[in-house]
């Protein structure tokens, strides 16, 4: 199966350590010149896919093709690839200048030339002044940018990072995200990265792939993923959502939290059997609600202060709530911990997720 | 910071012992070292005369008129010294490149991986006689003569082994594998890989076996004097020749040894203490600078 936009194609990629299968059946078509994110909890699958990506691992079963040219077993100092790895992995016994060179060197580069291209990616990065210094003298972030150096300098025919920003504090991040988005926009190479963070797949990536115990969820640009979520899992997983589990009957979704009228939607989504409502926790409201829209009552266990907004985290009925309210609103409610407060929605603001 | 009186008891009980540790250690150097000095067949300590004469003796093997003492075995420590030396580094090498490789093997998984490990360090904990003399018998059944360079070399290498492959564990132990990987992806083929980072990541524990090697082997005799045939390494012909006599000679032989081990070893600390300081990723410092430099646009 090869469609026009594969660049880099993983078809039907399996996995297994011995018994425990890791992956089960990865199917991946990245555009040249994308920036893709792969994107799940620890332990999904994603630092395997890339090994085998990179040719440091092997597939069990399935195929990866570059331009359509199998190399699921070419090795991985022939693929031309490079990696920034999760914890930078840069060479303890060169200095900043000769981690950069590495890859020219094997290449063979003529000394000028790589010279030159040595130090304008250096300057790339902001780290020309710091080229004769050894790696262990430098900050995490300084580190960081050695490691995107390293990797970016022999141009790659494709750029794989491993939760690149990963050992980085967030305020670092942020300044991070937006570098590798630039680097991305000028050199117009293929990325392929790796987070657990979604908000920094959203901020980077063309498309996302989600990812959950070996296998991609959903795919797609970042915003349809967050906004349209697919699956229980991912609606769980990305997005800040609200999750209630219920049953569809009559025109009614019956849940531990109570019963709500579903109006037209059944016929019309299409509902059926045990779903699940999926409302954005700024979807959330309290207080009074107006005529037809489902409400239901929950205690107030915790407050979380995130600057211009506070999080209210409530409980009713077993289930978890989070309500995102502006600082203002919230604290003209004088929120007290362990009341109960009236929560509703508009119903057009859930999302049913069914499971036939 | 004030002490309690155990505390101080302790302090000044640990201090005497490790001062008696050091004492017990290093004191018989030092005799051995003055007496070297000395002239007479007997040792007396502290010696009456102060001569270089033992020293000459080691140097003009053959210049039997400095040879004044009763019964004094007039022996030519060079060839043996020669012999302990090639087959000290000979040893060391080969053993080096041994327990490098079966260290670099016993990263990854495989069949028979736990006992194959026991059974290399087995060497280390078999009595030397047994070693020795197993060492000989299978040589005769297999008809290999006794010589240095086939038996001897064989089981100095075996001996030293382990205590190699043990060094390379420990400096394995702290290595990060994904920088292998790293260079792998960069380009490196696998031997590339070894030679531009594998190995000057190890350097320090290639010395260390190295050293090992040597050193054990040396000092070797327990095994040696079965597997070398009629070669005489050092240490064997200083046994043979303490078990007739002992002068001044052998102490100036032991002086020069012990001089020359420890100027050995304080260069490789030396050299060890800079290359760990080179390789060692230390946890970076959180301060970064990258709020100070200049937007991208600016520099691209
Ligand atoms: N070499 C290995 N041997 C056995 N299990 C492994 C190995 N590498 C990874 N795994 C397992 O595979 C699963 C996926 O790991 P990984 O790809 O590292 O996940 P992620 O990068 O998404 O956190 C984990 O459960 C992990 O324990
Ligand atoms: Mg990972």
């Amino acid at each position: 199966m090869t469609t026009p936009s594969g660049y880099l194609e993983l078809a039907g990629v399996e996995k297994r350590f011995g018994e425990t299968a890791v992956l089960h059946g990865i199917d991946l078509s990245i555009a040249e010149g994308e920036f893709v994110s792969l994107i799940g909890p620890s332990g999904s699958g994603k630092t395997t896919t890339l090994r085998i990506i990179t040719g440091t691992d092997e597939p069990t079963s399935g195929a990866v093709r570059l331009r359509g040219e199998d190399i699921t077993f070419v090795p991985a100092h022939k693929r031309g690839f490079a990696m920034v790895f999760q914890h930078f992995a840069l060479f303890p016994h060169k200095n900043v200048y000769d981690n950069v060179a590495y890859g020219l060197q094997l290449r063979g580069t003529a000394k000028r030339e790589l010279t030159e291209r040595v130090t304008t990616m250096l300057e790339r990065v902001h780290m020309r002044e710091y080229a004769s210094r050894r790696v262990n003298e430098l900050s995490g972030g300084q580190r960081q940018r050695v490691a995107i150096a390293r990797a970016l300098v022999i141009e790659p025919r494709l750029v794989l990072l491993d939760e690149p920003t990963g050992a980085l504090d967030a305020k670092l991040r942020l300044r991070m995200q937006s570098q590798l988005k630039e680097l991305h926009r000028e050199l117009g190479l293929t990325f392929v990265h790796v987070t657990h963070n979604q908000s920094e797949a959203l901020a980077l990536a063309d498309r996302v792939f989600v990812m959950n115990d070996g296998r991609v969820e959903q795919s797609g640009p970042p915003a349809s993923v967050f906004n349209a979520p697919a699956t229980r899992f991912v609606a769980d997983f990305v997005g800040r959502n609200n999750l209630i589990d219920g049953t569809v009957e009559g025109g009614d979704f019956v849940t531990a939290l109570g019963t709500f009228a579903l109006n037209g939607r059944v016929a019309r989504d299409g509902l059926r059997g045990s779903c699940t409502a999926v409302i954005r926790s700024d979807s959330l409201r309290l207080g009074e609600p107006p005529e037809g829209c489902p409400r239901l009552e929950a205690e107030l266990q915790a407050l979380e202060y995130g600057g211009s907004f506070v999080t209210w985290f409530l409980h009713a009925a077993g289930t978890a709530l989070q309500l995102d309210l502006r600082a203002e609103e919230s604290g003209e409610l004088e929120p007290a911990i362990g009341r109960r407060y009236r929560v509703w929605w508009k119903p057009e603001d859930a999302h049913y997720l069914c499971n036939d | 910071m004030t002490l309690t009186t155990g505390q101080r008891a302790v302090k000044g009980l640990s201090g005497t012992l490790f001062a008696f540790v050091l004492l017990v250690l290093y004191a018989p150097f030092a005799i051995m070292l003055t007496l070297s000095f000395g002239e007479r067949a007997t040792a007396v300590f502290p010696p009456s005369e102060f001569t270089f004469v033992s020293y000459e003796k080691l140097l003009h093997p053959s210049d039997y008129s400095l040879f004044t003492i009763a019964g004094e075995p007039l022996t030519n420590y060079w060839p043996p010294l020669r012999l302990s030396l090639i087959l000290g580094l000979l040893t060391a090498l080969l053993a080096t490149a041994l327990a490098l490789m079966a260290a670099l093997a016993f990263r990854r998984r495989f069949r028979g991986r736990g006992p194959l490990f026991y059974l290399l360090l087995l060497g280390l904990l078999t009595p030397g006689v047994i070693l020795g003399l197993g060492m000989r018998l299978f040589a005769d059944q297999v008809g290999l003569g006794a010589h240095w360079y086939t038996t001897g070399l064989l089981l100095h290498v075996a001996w030293t082994m382990p205590f190699g492959f043990i060094v390379f564990l420990i400096f394995l132990n702290r290595y990060d594998v994904s920088v292998e990987e790293a260079a792998a992806v960069l380009g490196a083929s696998r031997w590339k890989v070894f030679r531009t980072v594998t190995l000057p990541l190890l350097a320090p524990g290639v010395m260390g076996s190295l050293l090992f090697g040597f050193t054990l082997s040396l000092d070797e005799v327990q095994r040696s004097s079965f597997v070398m045939g009629r070669d005489q390494t050092l240490p064997m012909e200083l046994l043979a020749v303490t078990g007739v006599r002992i002068t001044p000679v052998v102490y100036a032989l032991g002086s020069l040894i012990a001089v020359v081990s420890f100027a050995l070893l304080a260069l490789y600390f030396v050299g060890f203490e800079r290359e760990r300081r080179r390789t060692a990723i230390a946890e970076p410092d959180e301060d970064d600078d990258f709020t100070a430099a200049a937007p991208l646009a600016a520099a691209a």
